[in-house]
């Protein structure tokens, strides 16, 4: 046991930095009762292929494109027909994105985000969160990522499930893309 | 035809046989040990908590949090201010929540300060509740409710004075003894550390510790009672919330708050973590007693490799008398295969007498509930693939046999 | 060689009055231009123009070792096949016949007994002498046909060959005398009636009293069963005793042996 506790305790610094690496995205998947939310965390290039605030009108484009495919959730989940969910809710956060406005930006997420700026200056995340209401959950039995095919450059997406059948985690990549509920 | 002389020419190498059986048993028996008490603990770590959404913590790794709140394994590093507990519990999400507060301890067994919410909240196996077998819940800042085999191995009865120690060594010098705890409740047995713990209020940890200096305390029980008993801080909290849905928003919430650096996980995701720390170990020691049933089957393999030249004249005696060189082959790989059957077997019957007599033990010892019925849909195909793999590696002694009977006909030329 | 073969050269007749004509009919074994060498070999071991034994015969076929007497035994228990010529056995011609069907042959119809350590040691007396039935079918159908039991057999012929009550109660056959052991080779030779019995030097570790009274049982179980018997030895001091004896050097033209 010494030394897995050796291997385990981490000394980490309050402030945290969020990891960030390039072709990796995180998703948070929880279902309870007819709801299911999903929620991606990923590094902005994964998706627009730059970082950088659009400079050249080709990359402001890019930009309104993404945030199009990240409002239609339903090109990159795909949900069991027979489970009939619909969207209920929506929030997509970057400073990429922030020339408009979305959704439900809370004060203190706009706070976090001016604090973060420095420390990110040369990286950009995109956070988009859903919440799906499903007619017949109990045919709600997996979540398949299209995802990667929308973005090729993401190749990795380590996920946080929470469904009936408990709590877990797991890696999905292209060639394993789905994520089994029941 | 060909099995009555196996069975016959087994039992006439009768002690080499049950050495080579002796080392197959072993051999299977570690394997299937091996596998069967890994998948045992995995399950009795998996069912050690239950319907708890989150665990909240200070920040350290997600592991060792896991490790200490819910397994009382290794120490908590930091603790969390009663405050931040307490915006937690404020959460509009927040369904319930259970501070704990370890550090102390009673003659080896760990004390955890808790409250009500405890008995009310806490779930372990298939979301079974907390029951208890006798008594109530403690209501009073010295009132102790015991685990099950807390109870058990000291011999502790409802109403009994019992002394918390500083610390969670098995002998401490340091100990409360000024401040007696009653007996109250006791648990009824969860398979969990829960039955290893003494339960006691936040309020009454936080009594014993009031004007204690140097080993010993300067404020007596009574007077104790009479200053703020509320905790300043907790070593951690489990929290249910109303809809899972909000599980990640409130995780986010915990790691990024102001105040202090604290950790929220999901336990069942902290426990893949564990299992993939585990991981390595765990294939290597299943790799290890792969190898030694490979070795096993080698020592079988040498036994009937080393005994054919002797036996060139019995095969070319039964081509004699009209075996084919096909009966040799059978010969050979029925001796190779009853060998691997029923040193499976044994093995199978040794394991079994293993676990029945060490499943208490490691009950005892680690709070681990270790089944019996061993025989999975895995260890049966472990299984298979031994008794496969006995029956190739008796293939190769058989072709040499076979090979020599269609050489020698029925005259051994040596 | 092959070459050194000359088919127009006049054959050695070891033929005798009274035995079967060219063709073998009636005969119970016949080899007819039987050759046979070993792979990689360039030179004959066997080369055996004619031999025939008649059925209830009883033949004494002399050869000291190297006389290719082993690789014609076997030849006869169709364990091997010639490169070339006939193996006749009871009107069957072993050549024509695949492995399993030689096996079976074999395992039907010839009674083999040898030198010594005849017997399998994990195996009861019984047992041994009765494992032939394992093998074929036909040898246990005689039995039973009989109205008895392989292992009732087995006690009688193992009586019948002066085994006492003690001796074939014995727990490891290895504990018996080389003579009791040899006598129950015997007794498995003949279980279930096979129509020839084929003696490889059976008498070989015996001493000279126990070889005339081995005999003599051989003889007399050969004769109530009816079966006919090839006895090969190297000791001409036997021969006398049989109706009728052939050199090995006689027979075999390969001549590849230079004599003790």
């Amino acid at each position: 046991m010494a030394v897995l506790m050796a291997t385990v305790v981490q000394a980490e610094e309050f402030e945290q930095h969020g990891a960030h690496e390039h072709g990796a995205a995180k998703l948070n998947l929880a279902v309870d009762g007819n709801a299911l939310y999903l929620e991606l965390d990923s590094p902005a290039v994964n998706l627009l292929g730059f970082e950088h605030m659009p400079a050249s009108e080709e990359e402001e484009s890019r930009v309104h494109q993404v945030e199009e495919l990240l409002e239609s959730p339903l090109k990159l989940f795909s949900l069991p027909a027979g489970a009939g969910c619909g969207l209920q809710e929506q929030s997509l956060e970057s400073r990429l994105f922030e020339h408009e406005t979305h959704g439900e930006h809370d004060k203190q997420d706009d706070e976090e985000h001016a604090d973060h700026h420095d420390h990110e200056e040369s990286h950009a995340d995109i956070h988009a969160s859903y919440v799906f209401e499903c007619k017949s959950a109990q045919n709600l039995r997996y979540v398949e990522l299209s995802l990667f095919d929308v973005f090729p450059l993401t190749e990795e997406i380590s996920a946080q499930v929470i469904s009936s059948t408990g709590q877990f985690n797991l890696e999905l990549t292209p060639e394993s893309k789905r994520i089994k509920l029941q | 035809m060909i099995y009555g002389l196996t069975l016959k020419s087994l039992w006439n190498r009768k002690t080499t046989v049950l050495l080579t059986l002796m080392s197959i048993a072993l051999s299977v028996a570690l394997l299937l040990g091996v596998d069967h008490i890994r998948r045992e603990a995995k399950s009795s770590f998996t069912n050690t908590i239950s319907g708890t959404d989150l665990i909240v913590g200070a920040r350290s790794g997600s592991v060792q949090l896991l490790l200490y709140s819910v397994f009382r394994i290794g120490n908590a590093t930091n603790n969390i201010a009663w405050t931040s507990y307490q915006d937690i519990a404020k959460s509009p999400q927040v369904a319930w929540t259970i501070p704990i507060s370890l550090g102390d301890s009673h003659r080896g067994y760990r004390v955890m300060g808790t409250n009500q919410n405890y008995f009310q909240h806490f779930r372990y196996g298939k979301k079974q509740p907390l029951k208890l077998s006798t008594g109530v819940p403690f209501s009073d800042v010295y009132e102790a409710v015991l685990g099950s085999e807390v109870a058990a191995k000291l011999g502790y009865q409802l109403g009994e004075d019992i002394v918390i120690a500083h610390g969670g060594g098995q002998v401490s010098f340091a100990s409360h003894d000024d401040k007696p705890f009653k007996v109250v409740g006791i648990l009824e047995p969860t398979g969990t550390p829960v039955d290893r713990t003494v339960h006691v209020s936040l309020e009454g940890i936080e009594a014993i510790h009031i004007g204690w200096q140097a080993g010993r305390s300067t404020i007596s029980a009574e007077d104790a009672l009479g200053y703020d008993l509320q905790p300043e801080v907790i070593t951690a909290a489990f929290v249910g919330l109303k809809s899972k849905i909000g599980v990640f928003a409130l995780q986010r919430e915990v790691n990024q708050y102001r105040k202090e650096p604290m950790l929220a996980i999901l336990p069942g995701v902290a426990l893949q973590e564990l299992w993939a720390l585990l991981g390595v170990a765990e294939s290597a020691l299943l790799g290890i007693s792969a190898f030694v049933v490979v070795t096993g089957l080698l020592g079988m393999l040498t036994v009937i490799w080393a005994g054919l030249n002797e036996r060139r004249r019995e095969m070319a005696i039964l081509r004699s008398v009209g075996a084919r060189p096909r009966h040799i082959l059978m010969l050979l790989m029925t001796e190779a295969g009853l060998m691997v059957f029923f040193g499976a077997g044994l093995g199978l019957l040794l394991l079994l007498s293993l676990l029945l007599l060490a499943q208490p033990l490691i009950l005892s010892m680690t709070g681990v509930q270790i089944g019996i019925n061993f025989l999975n849909h895995e260890n049966l195909y472990i299984l298979g693939a031994v008794i496969a793999t006995g029956f190739t590696v008796g293939l190769v002694p058989a072709l040499k046999a076979y090979r020599m009977s269609v050489a020698d006909g029925m005259t051994v030329r040596i | 060689m092959n070459a050194g073969h000359n088919p127009d050269m006049p054959e050695l007749d070891i033929s005798e009055p009274g035995l079967p004509g060219v063709d073998g009919s009636g005969a119970l074994l016949f080899l007819e231009n039987l050759r046979y060498r070993w792979a990689g070999s360039s030179k004959d071991v066997l080369d055996i123009g004619r031999f025939s034994v008649s059925r209830g015969e009883r033949v004494f076929l002399q050869g000291v070792s190297g006389s290719g007497k082993t690789t014609l035994l076997n030849l006869l228990g169709g364990v091997i096949t010639p490169d070339s010529g006939v193996v006749s056995i009871l009107d069957t011609d072993l050549t024509k016949l695949g492995h399993a069907a030689r096996d079976t042959f074999r395992a039907d119809h010839i009674g083999f007994v040898f030198q010594q350590f005849n017997l399998i040691p994990y195996l009861s007396l019984i047992d041994n002498v009765t494992l032939p039935c394992r093998f074929s079918k036909t040898r246990r159908n005689r039995i039973t046909a009989k109205g008895t039991t392989p292992a009732d057999e087995a006690t009688r012929l193992l009586s019948q060959l002066g085994l006492n009550e003690e001796a074939r109660s014995s727990r490891s056959v290895t504990a018996l005398s080389v003579g009791q052991q040899q006598r129950v080779a015997v007794a498995r030779a003949m279980i279930g009636s096979p129509e020839l019995i084929i003696a490889d030097e059976p008498t070989s570790a015996l001493d000279v009293q126990a070889r005339f009274a081995f005999l003599d049982l051989l003889f007399h179980e050969v004769e109530a069963s009816n079966a006919t018997l090839l006895f090969v030895s190297h000791d001409p001091a036997l021969q006398k005793r049989f109706e009728r004896s052939v050199r090995m050097v006689d027979i075999n033209r390969a001549g590849i042996t230079e004599e003790a």
